[in-house]
């Protein structure tokens, strides 16, 4: 029995890591790297600008994940985005409403709510009525989130985490709502769907980013720039693939099998 | 205290946590001490997630309880409902189990047949939404509505009657070019996935603490 498992997983993990902390590295130098921009996440103050015109709500829900599925990277990163949203709304004074599904969450948006609160120096603003959780039932939740959009109406609708059957739902009711709306996710199944309807929408890994992105601190930012030497490897590794698969060659598929 | 009041202790446990979770998933087989304490954490997790349950259950007593002192307009009796149903279940399953005939009953004669419903509403909301997104306004989507047809009239038992290519340009359509571009998005989502988890591990990223002081 081999004493490693997933050899070559494990030497694509070192490489990537190896590269994110280089640029990381690089970063603390003073060396910035560019970033390119991401329409979806530089529209996020747009759309709270909207709402606060409109006098009207933001929402913002970060989908089914649990944080010990193999989902919660989503769900962290759509907490990073609502941890923005919140200090943005309280700067601006627009009540923000978060639909849960994740039960754990909760004193996490709380804790969120409160930091935005204080740092906008706005105590009232925090109301934890609008933290409301809905159900760890799928479609008792989306009943719930759809409640939510046509009664409150809200003028920008995040939906930023993983999502199954109901992100049609959501971004149905939404656009019916009138909200403008930026989605954000990772389930490819899901991602047709919000480009068919949202406004904007996150793909993939661009959630993952948006954390980083949004804090503008070049560290972080760098760390995005590292996992693009990932995509060069997996490219070249697509390619050589391609040719030796061409050529009747395995020999890169049992390398990647180890 | 200052240390208590910052994030290096959740951070460390983090840290602490995630580095043994990927020694266990290369080196478990070599280490057993080491997998069966993520064993152990990954129960752990799960328990103190299923408390987190209770939170859910107070917030939503609060705001139905909240709805129901102020007598919201068009609100209150809604959250009437909601109460009265979600506490009847609790009694029902805490007491005589979810074999109990009348959570049974509830379950399969209330709940499931209108969380079906909601699922069946799905299909609505799919034809509006093609309705809106298969415009041919440009390019992209006269590609996405001419490839939405094909696979529809795939799918649909009359395409295959209209003309026998329909079915092999739909099967094409979705292992070749579909596939492709669900591939090229989920190995960035796993370099994402990486970057994200590296940030985490290292405590740049700490949505999920909360306060990020």
């Amino acid at each position: 029995m081999a004493l490693i498992s997933h050899q070559s997983g494990l030497l694509t993990l070192i490489i990537i890591c190896g590269a994110v902390l280089y640029m990381i590295y690089r970063a603390r130098q003073g060396l910035e790297s560019e970033v390119r921009r991401v329409a979806g996440i530089d529209v996020i103050d747009e759309a709270i600008g909207r709402s606060t015109e409109m006098g009207r709500p933001v929402h913002i829900t970060n989908g089914l994940a649990t944080l010990y599925s193999s989902g919660s990277p989503q769900t962290i990163a759509g907490l990073s985005v609502l941890s923005y949203v919140a200090k943005k709304c309280a700067q601006n004074g627009i009540p923000l409403i978060t639909t849960i599904y994740v039960p754990e969450t909760i004193p996490i948006v709380m804790e969120m709510y409160r930091e935005a609160s204080v740092l906008a120096e706005s105590p009232e603003w925090f109301d934890d009525y609008n933290i409301r959780y809905m159900s760890s039932h799928r479609f008792s939740y989306a009943t719930g989130v759809q409640g939510v959009l046509q009664r409150e109406k809200p003028a920008a609708s995040f939906l930023m985490g993983s999502f199954m059957a109901e992100a049609l739902i959501f971004a149905e009711s939404g656009y019916l709502a009138g909200a403008m709306q930026v989605a954000g996710t990772a389930a490819t199944s899901q991602i047709p769907f919000f480009v068919a309807v949202c406004d904007y929408t996150l793909l993939g890994d661009e959630l993952y980013a948006a954390g980083a992105y949004l804090s503008q601190d070049a560290v972080q930012m760098a760390s995005i720039a590292g996992q693009d030497v990932g995509k060069y490897l997996a490219m070249i590794l697509l390619l050589v693939g391609l040719i030796l698969s061409a050529m009747g060659s395995d020999w890169l598929v049992n390398i990647l099998k180890l | 205290m200052s240390l208590l009041k910052g994030k290096q202790i959740p951070i460390g446990i983090t840290l602490v946590v995630g580095l043994m979770m990927i020694v266990n998933y290369y080196f478990g087989a070599a280490l057993p001490a080491v997998k069966s304490t993520t064993t152990l954490i990954q129960n752990w997790t799960v328990i103190v997630a299923a408390f987190a349950l209770i939170i859910g259950l107070i917030n939503i007593s609060r705001i139905h309880i909240n709805h129901l002192l102020k007598r919201s307009k068009g609100q209150w009796f809604f959250s009437l409902w909601c109460l009265a149903i979600m506490y009847i279940m609790i009694a029902l399953g805490l007491f005589g189990t979810t074999k109990n005939p009348g959570y049974q009953w509830l379950y399969n004669y209330v709940f499931l047949p209108v969380d079906a419903t909601m699922y069946s509403s799905l299909a609505f909301f799919i034809s509006s939404a093609a309705y809106r997104a298969f415009r041919a306004r440009n390019v992209e989507s006269i590609l996405l509505l001419s490839s939405g047809v094909v696979i529809m009239l795939m799918n649909a038992p009359i395409g295959e009657i209209i003309w026998t290519g329909f079915p092999v340009i739909g099967d094409w359509i979705m292992s070749v070019p579909n596939v492709a571009a669900q591939r090229a998005i989920m190995i960035c989502v796993v370099m994402g996935s990486v970057s994200l988890g590296l940030r985490t591990l290292l405590g740049m990223e700490r949505g999920y603490l909360g306060r990020e002081e």
